[in-house]
């Protein structure tokens, strides 16, 4: 363990000490699972940040990353925790050309305000995470995170075209570049992304964008049963229509975002006016033919504050008290079955599921109440990852394929074992 | 282990019949589509399964032998050449697509499936492997997967990197794994996407799932020819800028449409200065109002003539010229070098400009044919390779091309890939800190470098330099002496 005053007086030389806090108080708003880190600080820029983490390894301090604090419940309580480094002051558009459709952006930038920073220019970056005022760039590819519509264009996966990210021991390295196609040696951003702090902080990312599409629209289909909801995703599946978004929402889920019903599929399509029409046409005249109790098409103010809301029914941040966020996936074919499973879990827990399921990408967001034993919830099928503040949560499911080739990479990147320590899969 | 030694256990492993020894048949193996360099193999295998593969490596792991995996041979930076010889892997026999899972969007398929084959036998499901490189008749899913490679509607849809779930991989030690079941978000590192493009130097693949997507209901394709390339080029960044989303948008030269029009009879009038083809997809509903958008946006910035393919046949036509439009550089020259760099799509009319520039210094045609709508550039250098000036103007000219496109803020390969063709140029493009962190990943799967020696990483010094001063804890900064480019 370092001894924080030591550390932060070191840190002190390398950024303006009024961004670095070794004080209890100032230091507990960056707890990860109620373990406070002895100190934080915020650099204001990559050499800063590679400083940083020079003076980290010297001290033999454990550094957790932090970007907006949406997703730190997010694995197991900290082995060891002496450094949170914010990434809030990291926060610029570093380079964007319009016409090339490619932007550079520092990881601290929250992604809303970048949504507001593109909408002038008509273009977006289109993720839609949850909790986007405050979740960042670094910490949304960090995590992996995703939105109701990957359906149409994927995750940041499909989206980041370039990185630059400090190693642990502050060598600053990067990847990628600022065009939207390349294969200039091997692709280091999919080693970054979903690497959940473990193995460099990312400090900034290139991404290709999209103009903004010029029309957008949104039907909310309402079933009885959830056989004939999934029954209809499988036709829709089946036509060569492109819906940019297609949400089961559960009872619970429906009653949440303030709608009645006992399920329910938000669909939106995307694009060229007369296509979003043809797309509510022909999935209206789906839902009707697999006995939709109800068919509405939301306004556009209507589908903007409904998707927002949607997006926030997968947030991990501000769960309910005993509640617990799991993210199953599955096939496509698969999720309905999944569904059913959640369902029948939380009622032998006592309580009731909230459920959203990106079905056609074969994932499940659910909110359960947390079992009496919470290593109950590794029996869910599918399992990734749950999330709460209740101790003892399989925070991630089974060990994955490749395991080995993880730890191996996870001690190249990181010998020491400074970053992150004990937070993810166990054994990295 | 002797030669005769290994020869037979080698059929022990794979059968007589699926060894190759023989010095001439060997020949074949000596180089891919990048004849620039030529070495050949001391023996070639033929797997038909994972196992086979996973014995031929575990035998060549213990004899210390490299191993150089190797679909049909197109690659065009010599990715599949055995630079200090050993086994070859070959794919061909692994021909088999497994499984079509048209529910779940996905197929199980094996490494040496020629990619137009999976297309073809996808199509009557109503289903694609949206990766189209040019040489799709030829070309392996597995070639595609170690290259990253592309294709003409991968500007819509995505690189191959995009559509594949997960791969079953011989790894270096011989053993044998699935990155994932396939599903989507699996937690823990992505080992299919640092794999995907890693060019054969961190294990076989001998397995893929692979993403399927539904053909689209309706497409449209328009040839449109421009007096000039500026004006070519500025209607690209427009249509790009305006969002119109063409799942296509290619672009040919003067000189490359005097080649495929005399093979094709295409008519074109020769005193076009660049043609595009353009290519848009989806539902039928709103289709011709983009065409017609399309079209006036083309004749906004000056084409001479704006053709609409009206009949299937008429697109498959069209696009038979620009798929093949490479081969019939043959009518204009005995050989060319293609440079495949990338650069940011408003850079392009500079970058072409200079390509033309250097054509005139270098005294060698260029023709241009490429994915403009990436600005993905391939500058087609024609030139005779047994006038050795020549070969040596080429080689030189390439060198220019691939400095200016890092100039104009590109990279060096869009979709070709690194191989021996461009290791020297990664220096151009990336610090050593940059190289030593790809070359530590590559040998967290090989770490005694059997696999593909020599590729990527620059000659002068090779991927176990770079990861061994990363371990000592040096920064670049520390290595004195030693600038960005000094290798090469
Ligand atoms: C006329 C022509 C047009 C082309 N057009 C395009 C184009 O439009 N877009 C494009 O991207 N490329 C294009 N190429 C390049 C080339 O066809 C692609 O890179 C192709 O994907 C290579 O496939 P292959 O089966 O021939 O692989 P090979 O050339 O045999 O091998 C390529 C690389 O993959 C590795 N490899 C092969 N199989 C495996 C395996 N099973 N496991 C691990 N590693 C493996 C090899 O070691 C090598 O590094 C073109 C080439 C030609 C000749």
């Amino acid at each position: 363990m370092t001894k924080p005053d030591t550390l932060a007086r070191a840190l002190a030389t390398v950024v303006a000490p009024e961004y670095v806090q070794a004080d209890p108080v100032a230091c507990a708003p960056y707890q990860i699972h109620g373990i406070v880190p002895g100190c934080t600080i915020a650099p204001a820029s990559l050499e800063e940040l590679a400083a940083v983490l020079r003076l980290a390894q010297e001290h033999g301090a454990a550094v957790a990353p932090w970007g907006g604090g949406t997703q730190q419940l997010l694995g197991h309580p900290p082995a060891r925790l002496d450094l949170v480094v914010r990434t809030e002051r990291l926060s610029q558009v570093l380079e964007h050309e319009p016409a090339d459709l490619t932007i550079s952006v520092g990881a601290g930038l929250p992604i809303g305000a970048l949504r507001d920073y593109l909408a002038p220019h008509r273009q977006m970056l289109p993720l839609d995470p949850p909790l986007p005022a405050r979740a960042t760039i670094g910490g949304l590819l960090a995590t992996a995170a995703d939105g109701p519509r990957r359906l149409g264009y994927g995750t940041l996966r499909e989206l980041l075209i370039g990185i630059t990210v400090v190693e642990a021991g502050g060598r600053i390295s990067r990847g990628g570049g600022m065009v939207v196609k390349n294969v200039s040696g091997f692709d280091m951003m999919k080693l970054y992304h979903g690497s959940f702090g473990t193995l460099a902080i990312i400090a900034a990312a290139n991404f290709k964008l999209l103009p903004l599409p010029r029309a957008a629209t949104t039907l909310l289909c309402r079933f009885g049963q959830p056989g004939a909801a999934f029954a209809m995703l499988d036709a829709l599946h089946q036509t060569q229509l492109t819906p940019t978004a297609a949400e089961y929402l559960n009872q619970a889920a429906l009653m949440e975002l303030g709608f009645e019903g006992s399920c329910a599929l938000a669909l939106r399509a995307e694009g060229l006016p007369a296509a979003v029409e043809r797309h509510m046409t022909d999935m209206a005249a789906l839902a009707e033919r697999h006995s939709a109790s109800g068919t509405e098409r939301l306004n556009h103010e209507q589908e903007a504050e409904l998707w927002l809301r949607i997006a926030d029914l997968s947030q991990a941040t501000e769960l309910p008290a005993n509640t617990v966020l799991v993210k199953l996936v599955g096939q496509p074919a698969t999720i309905e079955t999944t569904v059913a499973q959640v369902e029948a879990f939380a009622q032998t827990h006592g309580g009731q599921a909230l459920m959203s399921a990106r079905a056609l990408n074969g994932i499940v967001y659910a909110r359960l109440p947390v079992p009496t034993q919470p290593q109950a919830l590794a029996a869910l099928p599918g399992l990734q990852w749950a999330a709460g503040t209740a101790p003892d949560l399989p925070y991630w499911g089974t060990e994955p394929a490749g395991f080995t080739l993880m730890q191996r990479i996870k001690a190249e990147f990181d010998p020491a074992g400074q970053l992150n320590p004990g937070r993810f899969i166990p054994g990295i | 282990m002797d030669r005769a030694n290994l020869i037979a256990e080698l059929k022990r492993v794979v059968g007589a019949r699926a060894v190759v020894d023989d010095a001439a048949a060997l020949m074949t193996y000596e180089a891919d589509g990048c004849v620039m360099d030529l070495h050949a193999p001391t023996l070639v295998v033929l797997p038909a399964t994972t196992e086979q593969v996973a014995n031929v490596v575990q035998l060549a792991q213990r004899a210390r032998i490299p191993i150089v995996p190797r679909g049909a041979g197109t690659g065009l930076a010599g990715g599949a050449t055995p630079m200090q010889g050993g086994i070859v892997i070959a794919t061909t026999r692994m021909d088999q697509v497994l499984e079509v899972d048209a529910r779940n969007r996905r197929a199980r398929v094996q490494p040496g499936v020629i990619n137009w084959e999976l297309s073809q036998y996808l199509a009557p499901y109503g289903y694609q492997f949206v990766p189209d490189p040019s040489s799709q008749r030829a070309c392996t899913v597995g070639g595609n997967i170690a290259n990253n490679s592309g294709g003409p509607h991968c500007l819509k849809y995505g690189t191959t990197t995009d559509h594949i779930l997960a791969l079953r991989m011989v790894l270096p030690d011989g053993s044998v794994i699935w990155t994932s079941d396939g599903s989507a978000d699996r937690i823990g590192y992505d080992l299919q996407g640092v794999l995907t493009g890693s060019e054969g130097m961190c294990g076989v693949i001998t397995e893929a799932w692979v993403r399927l997507t539904r053909l689209p209901e309706a497409q449209r394709v328009v040839l449109a020819l421009f007096p000039d390339i500026p004006s070519a080029s500025q209607t690209v960044s427009t249509v790009v800028a305006r969002g119109f989303l063409p799942a296509a948008l290619e672009m040919m030269d003067q000189l490359a449409i005097k080649a495929v029009n005399g093979m094709y009879r295409l008519g074109l009038p020769e005193s076009a200065g660049a043609a595009l083809l353009i290519e848009l997809d989806g539902v039928s509903d709103g289709l011709d109002d983009l065409l017609a958008e399309v079209t006036g946006t083309c004749r906004d910035f000056g084409a001479m003539e704006v053709r609409p393919a009206k009949t299937p046949e008429e697109q498959a036509q069209v696009w038979a010229a620009r798929k093949n439009a490479f081969g019939a550089m043959g009518r204009l020259s005995p050989s060319y070098y293609l440079v495949d760099t990338v650069v940011p799509r408003t850079r392009l009319p500079a970058t072409l400009a200079r390509v033309g520039e250097v054509s005139q210094e270098f005294k060698l045609p260029i023709a241009n044919v490429f994915h403009a709508g990436d600005g993905n550039l391939h500058p087609l250098i024609l030139f005779d390779r047994r006038d050795k000036s020549q070969l040596e103007r080429a080689l030189l000219a390439a060198n220019a091309v691939l400095r200016e496109s890092i100039e104009q803020g590109g990279v060096i390969s869009g979709e070709h890939g690194i191989g021996v063709e461009k290791r020297d140029y990664m220096t151009l493009l990336y610090s050593t800190d940059d190289l030593a962190a790809m070359a530590g990943l590559k040998q967290c799967f090989d770490p005694h470098e059997l696999f593909n020696p020599g590729k990527v990483f620059p000659a002068g010094r090779g991927c176990g330099e770079l990861a061994a001063l990363r371990r000592s804890g040096l920064n670049a900064a520390d290595v004195a002496g030693t600038p960005a480019g000094a290798w090469l």
